[in-house]
């Protein structure tokens, strides 16, 4: 049986939006947040809604831009898509995450 | 302003428009991909929002993340506030009402004060002028003024300046006016240019330069009604021929303020000039001295270079030892005169701010007594989610709004009251003109705004605070007060009453003191005595034919008819101007230092019919007589108290004394010819003080004035008076002319004062307190209502309930009225100056005050009290 889903953990929802840019291109909110979900498999509960102010912050940060185009069904969307700035930062991110994991990794380890 | 708050509201709403749409296109897109999956199209929809999360909080978080959302709060507390308090009028106009008061009188007192203290000389690049004076704030001496502007390193130019009366004449009707005798160079100093014409050039600055005169603004306007072609035109001053040049810029209005000249001539202009003699020792007019920094030099550049000079002044000069220079920043107002208007100012505005005190204590009784009723809404608000913090702002924004509003009325009506003051100017002894101009400006608004801030925090955050801390729970119980709660509102009345009643008995005691000083004998009779000040400086008289010139007026003016009698005088009595000198009698030597006090007797010189005309007896000897002139034995009239000082019990007639300078020097001897009755010279509340008369005749002043008994209204023989002196002497100048009733009035100016002063404020704090005293019983006595009915059902008397309604608020008032009293008697000890035969803790003020405010008290609880013990019990006890 698979685990419950959890939240989101504290910090990683920027990083899984840069991500999923980055892969993906342009994307609206929605789009973002179902890829999330897709690859997350049910593991996370993910509040759709807090997508946004994500975006928000990410945009003022300059790593992501937004532009208004029209969606699958013929309504006005804002598509983001990720910066130069984002990826630098989403490869910076992703290094200092496996760091992170790898500690986490030997600490636990060697602890069982 | 209103453009950018538009901006602003305008993007918020673009902004909430567009994440609308956002998650709309969210939503529908999840609600699609349901209804594939095969959900109902309802389900669908419920479905996705659940997925969603909550709508409305992901749009405050992304609001949050903009980091506009103090304002947008902000914004939403203020609508929120307006529509609170249109939904209670009375509240609200009772904050507002009393904030505007309290804001409103600090206003007014700050748009007075602040040009006064921070105006600076006007001129080109202002920021380089400063102001020179001898010692601590002595005029300079035109000789050291001189040598200054010729050795100076830092200042690139000095001007020298003085208020002068002179006299006036177009066509036939000569005035006598103030002007300004100015060097050559000070409207190049200042940087100042003609509106018509030209300025003062050094080249008019010459004894042998014809007479030109430039005039300010006001007089082109008033005196020759704007005429345009004025430059060139003939006047005469002081019956020289001059000419006018040119016209001042209206703004310009002389370096003097808050003397305003008419005119400026050259200081060395034709009979302006002074005498070879006096130049020689250095005896000219001094002067009021401007100096121009170099750029980039200061003010202690300034200071050390003419200190040098002063300090070779002092050498070589004997006049000089011991004189300093000192500068100051150039402000328009002389450095001494804005240092009184400092001290005088400081302690207006500790009373104004004491009422502002007053209507923040009063208003923050009045939230917290709300603050109380509204235990419910507040509690709502918690369990809604309202964080505590929020709450605060949410009540804060709420006095914000109260103080706010209360300070555009506070302006408004500034203004209103300050266009009315700047359009009044008072004539002073002496021709000059004298106007108070508040300053309408931003000045004004910011220190509004300021105050209205302040006042804000002062009445919402104990409040707010204090309200925001009900627990959720403590709030659905809270319906009965707690102890505390109780006692912070009655201490906040007492506080007030306190500090109403040092106002109040302030008020009384000087008013008081005013009844009395104006029952005080003064020792003369100026019923239907004219005073008319004259000027004959001009013509250099010396004393001999001075005298004849006096005589021979005199005898002109008893011709007209309906005088009864006249005299001359250098100096009006109670007109607050007086003149000692030291006196040894004969046999006496001159006292050590420190016992001089003992030999300061006041002087006046009078001419013949003196006394007469003031109706003040002759205790023994005779009056003066034309007589007495120079060449003629000295002789003086002295009164009762200074016989008895110097002769005691013997007869001082015939007995001599001579005037001491302090040094080495003593003048002639003067015999003692008649003895008067002791009377009140300066001021009205001064003690018996010794006092002689000397005459004109021999102790020569060029500037009396004329005291004319008629059995008339005085001041309707003034154009009769002026015929007459036309006839006498075409270029006579008469000015100040009043009667002199109203003149002596001046002497008790200072209690006047001060007296409608502190009763203003006395009666707005008493509104205030009675106000606050109301609204906070009222309160407490809704809070029993339910207790009241109980009593009322179970058979308690009406009166009954009063007084034990009452009780507790006459205990409070009681402690608040004695604090007070207390307070007041201290306070009335510091105005000891201004109190004439009234004791400082005087009874009936004190008394009075303390029965009125406690009565006010005791009608303020009784009113609500009276009404909840009227209640029908049935309807007291469904209350809540």
């Amino acid at each position: 049986m698979p685990s419950p889903p959890a939240d989101v953990p504290y910090g990683t929802l920027d990083l899984m939006v840069l991500k999923t840019l980055e892969q993906m291109g342009p994307l609206h909110g929605y789009g973002i947040a179902r890829r999330i979900e897709q690859i997350a498999e049910g593991m996370l509960a993910l509040n759709q809604g807090t997508i946004y102010p994500a975006l928000l912050r990410l945009e003022q940060k300059g790593w992501i831009v937004s532009e208004w185009g029209s969606s699958e069904n013929n309504r006005r969307a804002k598509f983001y898509s990720i910066t130069k700035a984002g990826k630098k930062q989403l490869a910076a991110e992703k290094e200092s995450w496996a760091r992170t994991v790898a500690m986490m990794e030997r600490m636990l380890g060697e602890e069982s | 302003m209103r453009v950018f708050l538009s901006r602003l509201i305008g993007a918020f709403r673009r902004r909430d428009a567009d994440l609308d749409e956002e998650i709309q296109t969210h939503l529908e897109l999840l609600t699609e991909e349901n209804i594939k999956q095969g959900m109902a199209r309802d389900q669908a929809r419920a479905a996705a929002r659940r997925a969603f999360g909550g709508v409305a909080q992901t749009k405050e978080a992304h609001g949050d993340q903009h980091g506009f959302r103090l304002v947008e709060d902000f914004l939403h507390d203020t609508r929120f506030g307006l529509r609170f308090l249109r939904k209670s009028p009375g509240f609200a106009f009772t904050a507002v009402a009393t904030l505007t008061l309290g804001i409103g009188v600090n206003v007014l007192i700050f748009s007075f004060a602040y040009p006064i203290l921070t105006t600076r000389l006007p001129g080109t690049e202002s920021e380089r002028l400063v102001r020179i004076f001898e010692n601590r704030d002595s005029n300079v001496f035109y000789a050291d003024y001189e040598a200054f502007r010729d050795q100076t390193r830092v200042l690139e130019d000095l001007a020298a300046s003085q208020i002068e009366g002179l006299s006036l004449r177009i066509g036939d009707v000569p005035e006598h006016l103030v002007g300004m005798v100015v060097s050559g160079n000070y409207f190049h100093v200042l940087g100042i240019s003609a509106q018509l014409g030209r300025t003062l050039t050094p080249n008019d600055d010459r004894p042998d330069a014809p007479g030109v005169v430039v005039l300010t603004d006001r007089s082109w306007r008033t005196r020759f009604g704007a005429d345009p072609g004025i430059v060139g035109r003939p006047v005469v001053v002081n019956g020289r021929p001059y000419t006018v040049v040119g016209v001042a810029p209206p703004r310009f209005l002389g370096t003097a303020v808050p003397v305003i000249p008419e005119m400026w001539v050259a200081w060395h202009a034709p009979g302006f000039a002074p005498s070879a003699e006096d130049v020689v020792r250095r005896r000219e007019r001094s002067a009021q001295v401007i100096g121009r920094l170099k750029p980039g030099q200061t003010l202690q550049d300034a200071q050390q270079d003419l200190a040098h000079i002063a300090a070779d002044l002092a050498t070589t000069y004997p006049e000089n030892h011991g004189r300093t220079v000192n500068l100051y920043e150039g402000y328009l107002v002389a450095p001494a005169l804005r240092a009184q208007t400092l001290g005088f100012l400081t302690v207006l505005l500790t009373l104004t701010a004491l009422v502002l005190i007053v209507a923040c204590v009063n208003l923050a009784g009045l939230q917290l007594a709300r603050g109380a009723a509204r235990v419910q809404e507040i509690g709502i608000r918690l369990a809604l989610g309202a964080g505590r913090g929020r709450l605060v702002r949410q009540l804060l924004t709420e006095s914000l709004l109260l103080s706010v509003l209360s300070s555009i009325a506070a302006v408004v009506s500034v203004v209103a009251v300050g266009r009315a003051l700047a359009s009044w100017s008072a004539v002073m002894p002496g021709g000059m003109t004298l106007t108070v101009a508040p300053e309408i400006g931003w000045n004004i608004v910011a220190s509004a705004m300021a105050l209205a801030v302040a006042t804000t925090v002062l009445v919402g955050l104990l409040p707010a605070l204090r309200s925001s801390r009900i627990g959720i729970v403590g709030a659905s119980y809270w319906t009965t007060s707690t102890g505390s709660r109780l006692r912070g509102q009655a201490f906040i009345v007492a506080a007030q009453l306190c500090l109403t009643t040092v106002l109040i008995v302030l008020a009384a005691v000087l008013a008081r003191s005013l009844a009395k000083a104006q029952a005080l004998d003064p020792g003369f009779s100026s019923d239907g005595v004219l005073s008319a000040s004259i000027d004959v400086s001009s013509r250099s008289f010396s004393p001999e034919p001075g005298a004849r010139f006096y005589a021979d007026l005199r005898e002109s003016v008893e011709q007209v008819p309906g005088v009864i009698s006249v005299g001359l005088a250098e100096l009006v009595p109670l007109t607050l101007s007086g003149r000692s000198r030291l006196v040894l009698k004969e046999g006496q030597n001159p006292p050590a230092r420190t016992d001089r006090e003992s030999v300061v007797v006041f002087t006046n010189n009078v001419s013949p019919g003196f006394l007469d005309t003031l109706g003040i007896p002759l205790r023994g000897g005779r009056d003066f007589e034309d007589r007495d002139r120079v060449g003629q034995p000295d002789v003086a009239i002295i009164n009762e108290t200074m016989a008895r000082r110097y002769w005691a019990d013997t007869n001082p007639l015939a007995r001599r004394f001579r005037i001491w300078d302090g040094l080495e020097g003593f003048g002639p001897w003067i015999e003692v010819v008649g003895i008067v009755h002791d009377g009140k010279y300066v001021t009205l509340g001064e003690e018996p003080r010794p006092f002689f008369y000397r005459p004109l005749g021999q102790s020569f002043a060029p500037d009396v004035t004329l005291l004319i008994k008629t059995a008339r209204e005085p001041l309707r023989l003034l154009p009769t008076l002026r015929t007459q002196l036309r006839t006498f002497d075409p270029d006579l100048a008469v000015f100040s002319a009043a009667a002199l009733t109203d003149q002596t009035k001046l002497s008790v100016l200072p209690v006047r004062l001060a007296a409608s002063v502190a009763m203003v404020l006395g009666l707005i704090v008493l509104v205030l307190a009675a106000i606050g005293i109301y609204g906070v019983t009222a309160y407490q006595m809704r809070r029993r209502t339910r207790e009241v009915g109980l009593r009322i059902a179970l058979g308690a008397e009406p009166s009954r309930i009063v007084a034990l309604l009452t009780r507790r608020s006459l205990r409070w008032t009681a402690g608040g009225i004695g604090c007070g009293l207390v307070l007041a008697a201290f306070a009335a000890a510091i105005l000891r100056t201004l109190l004439y035969g009234v004791s400082a803790v005087d009874p009936v003020a004190f008394g009075g005050v303390a029965f009125l405010l406690g009565t006010t008290a005791y009608a303020a609880a009784y009113i609500p009290a009276r009404r909840v013990s009227r209640l029908d019990p049935m309807v007291a006890l469904r209350c809540e």
